[in-house]
């Protein structure tokens, strides 16, 4: 079910990893990972805090080099691979420089297409009204002209996630996206999601170290801690079996009650 | 009409001071957005060091200026990227060793004197038709590609590692956003002096941003804010005989303490 005809057929993959390990410096942070993403998935990457899950994200959007191993995007390898607008991006958005950053709620939508748009080139008419769509999708046009200082958490990560969409990605990827967010937003978020994997069949990876929400809402899950626990449908993530592997103990501290 | 305008010195100065009005805060909005500030006044120091090589090797000092800031940039751009010295203490380094080798090879060159004083704080009678044509030509260059290469600017402040992740060039970017300010600075040198000339390209955008509703509107802004400066600036040096860096760094702040009492009205 993929409304898009320029896509791949539905049973390639949108992202591989063969074999891959990665090390900064010379303290090894993934060990020989292997696991496929398909097309239309929605993954849930979980693992605790220095698990490695923002290095793999980081891995796929060619933003780090594996010290070795092979990895493949819409099945051609990262080296290779130039359309990185396919692959929309919201990454946490603690780590955004939005502090007292004067630009408005449409400036900051419109970078999404500035890779599409290419250098020296100006926004066409289409570039415009994919921005618009963008605003529409994630119900933030009534924002268009605010600072984006002027808006609440929840507001600022739809902004965020426009400015992904902006660029019609075949796949969405998203780093802890609702740290820092109230609760409704985050009921609002996933709502929006699920409709972007469900209705238009976005392909969609999700980092979170909250398991609820990982079960709850993706389709399958991904635990990690440095290397592969599990890659499974979330209908068979059994919690104490994995949650075991994955913490090294009872996984009960770490079950949010939300 | 105005006896301000009898002198070609002075119609020197209007014209390079108007250049450099736009260049100034065209820049000074992507440094301090980036918390860069200091990085105009770091330069600034750099260039002076420049100056010193001119005066020592009868040289012009705006090209010895304009040389020695740009390969600081780089350095400074390239220092920062490696990670390895935190981004401030690589300005402090650039700024105080510069100082350093400034102050010695001035001393060599015997030019701690009034020339030196119209460098430090800027001298509207120093603007050769030299320097002139310096600086219209390159402050022309500045603009034109600050404003070709503005979306992709903006996005690299905005977000360096998304625009990354996008495959655009940012350490191209960010390699030709320093080279950019470091040949502003050196032509601002002269109407501005070395000691002010951070604050031309700082306190404008910091007044807009009191004001302004979006990111080019605090650009258009600051340029306005900075051209009322620089020309207010320039009159008042020549009727009242003042050092013109000063009296328009002093009309600058004056802008943005009415901007801060106007704030923004949302």
């Amino acid at each position: 079910m993929n409304p898009n005809p320029t896509s791949p057929s539905p049973s390639s993959s949108c992202v591989e990893f063969h074999r891959v390990n990665f090390q900064y410096d010379s303290t090894p942070v993934l060990h020989d990972i292997n696991f496929r993403i398909d097309f239309g998935d929605y993954v849930g990457i979980l693992g605790p805090n220095g698990s490695g899950k923002t290095t793999v994200l980081k891995i796929m959007l060619g933003l780090l080099k594996p010290t070795s191993g092979m990895v493949k995007l819409f099945g051609e390898d990262i080296n290779y691979f130039k359309d990185f607008s396919w692959i929309g991006y919201v990454s946490q958005w603690v780590s955004h420089s939005g502090w007292g950053f004067p630009a408005t709620v449409q400036e900051v939508v419109r970078t999404g297409r500035i890779a599409k748009v290419g250098i020296l080139r100006r926004f066409q008419p289409e570039d415009y009204a994919a921005v618009e769509q963008a605003m529409e999708t994630t119900g933030i046009r009534q924002f268009a002209n605010r600072l984006i200082t002027q808006l609440s958490g929840g507001e600022r990560q739809r902004v965020f996630i426009a400015r992904a969409l902006a660029a019609q990605p075949k796949m969405l990827i998203l780093d802890e996206p609702t740290v820092g967010v109230d609760l409704p937003s985050q009921e609002q978020f996933y709502t929006l999601i699920r409709k972007l994997n469900e209705e238009m069949g976005m392909t969609i990876i999700f980092v979170s170290h909250d398991i609820d929400v990982i079960t709850h809402e993706s389709k399958n899950i991904l635990c990690l801690n440095r290397e592969l626990i599990c890659h499974v449908a979330s209908k068979d993530f059994i919690s104490s079996e994995h949650l075991e592997k994955l913490y090294g103990r009872k996984g009960k501290y770490i079950l949010h009650g939300h | 009409m105005l006896d301000i305008f009898q002198f070609d010195f002075m119609i020197r100065a209007f014209i390079a001071g108007g250049v450099i009005a736009i260049c100034a805060p065209f820049i000074g909005t992507f440094l301090v957005v980036r918390r860069y500030s200091l990085m105009a006044d770091t330069l600034a120091h750099v260039a002076l060091a420049g100056v010193a090589v001119g005066l020592l090797t009868k040289t012009q000092p705006i090209v010895t200026a304009i040389i020695a800031a740009v390969v600081a940039a780089i350095g400074i751009e390239r220092l920062r990227s490696t990670k390895r010295i935190f981004g401030e203490s690589v300005l402090a380094l650039f700024l105080s060793g510069s100082l350093a080798i400034a102050a010695v090879l001035l001393s060599l060159a015997k030019g701690f004197n009034v020339n030196l004083f119209s460098f430090l704080f800027g001298s509207i009678a120093t603007v050769t038709p030299t320097d002139l044509s310096i600086i219209v030509t390159l402050g022309i260059v500045v603009c034109v590609l600050i404003l070709a290469l503005y979306k992709e600017l903006f996005f690299v402040s905005f977000d360096e590692e998304l625009a990354k992740a996008n495959g655009l060039r940012v350490r191209m970017l960010n390699m030709l956003l320093v080279i950019l300010a470091a040949v502003t600075v050196a032509l601002a040198m002269r109407i501005v002096g070395v000691l002010l000339i951070g604050a031309l390209m700082v306190i404008p955008v910091i007044t807009a941003m009191q004001v302004a509703r979006s990111f080019l509107h605090t650009m258009v802004i600051a340029v306005m804010v900075s051209l009322v400066a620089v020309y207010s600036g320039l009159f008042f040096s020549y009727y009242l005989d003042l050092a013109s860096g000063g009296t328009i760094v002093v009309v600058a702040l004056l802008f943005f303490i009415i901007s801060t009492v106007i704030q923004k009205r949302v």
